[in-house]
C-alpha cells in the first residue's frame, strides 16, 4: 500500500508541481541564466510528465 | 509493454536514458532551427507568439477547442529490442523522447517547443531536454514500481483528468513568469 502510494499518479505530479513551483519562485526573485534555465526546465519536466500518458 | 516486470532493472534504466537523450536531441535541434526565427523576430513578437500557443494549447487541452497537431501516430517498432538488454531499451527510449517518433498525448510538449524555438539558448535548450526526459522516465519509473499487475495505468485512467489540469495550471504560472523575466 504504502509502495502504490509513493508511486501513485498523485505522487509524481506533487513532484513535478513543487519543483516547477521552486523554479519559478527563484525564477521571481532572481535575474540571470540559471534561473532561466531552472524555469524552463521546469516547464520541460510538465510537459514531459503530462506527455507520457498512459505507459 | 512498459509495465512488465521483465523491464525493471537494467533495461528500465537504458529506456530512461534514452528519454533524457531523446529530449536533448530535440531540445537543440529546435534550437538550431529557432536561431533563424529569434534573430529577425524582436522580443514582443516572440512573447506575443508564445501567448498565443499558450491560449490555444490551454483551449485544446480544456477541450473547448479542436484541432490536430503534428504527430506521428505510431508506435516504435518493436524490432528495436534485437539491440539487446541495453542498447534496445536505450534506442527505444531515444526515438520516444524526441517525441517526433510516436503519439504525443499532450499540447504542453508542442508548447515547450515554441518557447524553445523562440527564446532559447543552448543551456536552457539542455536543461529543457534533460528535465522533458526526466519528466517522461518518472512516469515510466512509477508505472514500473506501482505494482506487477499494470495497476498504474488503470489509476491513471482514473486520475488522468486532474492530473493534466493540475499540470495545466502549473505550467501556465510557471510560463508567465519566465515570459515576464525575459521582457
Amino acid at each position: 500500500m504504502l509502495r502504490q502510494r509513493f508511486w501513485h499518479p498523485f505522487t509524481g505530479m506533487a513532484w513535478v508541481v513543487g519543483l516547477t513551483v521552486i523554479a519559478a519562485a527563484v525564477g521571481l526573485r532572481h535575474d540571470g541564466l540559471l534561473p532561466v534555465a531552472g524555469l524552463v526546465a521546469g516547464l520541460a519536466l510538465t510537459a514531459g510528465f503530462a506527455t507520457s500518458g498512459s505507459t | 509493454m512498459l509495465s512488465s516486470p521483465v523491464w525493471r532493472g537494467s533495461p528500465a534504466f537504458s529506456f530512461c536514458l534514452g528519454l533524457v537523450a531523446g529530449g536533448v536531441v530535440i531540445a537543440v535541434a529546435l534550437l538550431l532551427v529557432g536561431s533563424l526565427l529569434r534573430a529577425p523576430l524582436p522580443l514582443p513578437v516572440r512573447a506575443g507568439c508564445v501567448l498565443v500557443a499558450a491560449v490555444l494549447v490551454t483551449l485544446r487541452e480544456l477541450g473547448v477547442l479542436r484541432f490536430p497537431l503534428p504527430e506521428n501516430q505510431r508506435l516504435v517498432p518493436e524490432s528495436v529490442f534485437r539491440l539487446g538488454r541495453f542498447a534496445g531499451p536505450f534506442q527505444f527510449g531515444l526515438e520516444m523522447g524526441t517525441g517526433v517518433r510516436t503519439y504525443l498525448p499532450s499540447g504542453l510538449a508542442y508548447l515547450t517547443a515554441v518557447v524553445l524555438l523562440l527564446f532559447s539558448t543552448p543551456v536552457t535548450a539542455v536543461a529543457a531536454g534533460v528535465a522533458f526526459g526526466l519528466g517522461r522516465s518518472l512516469m515510466t519509473t512509477s508505472a514500473l514500481h506501482f505494482d506487477d499487475a499494470g495497476g498504474w495505468n488503470l489509476e491513471w485512467s482514473y486520475r488522468s483528468t486532474v492530473v493534466t489540469r493540475v499540470l495545466l495550471v502549473t505550467y501556465l504560472a510557471a510560463l508567465a513568469v519566465l515570459i515576464s523575466s525575459l521582457s
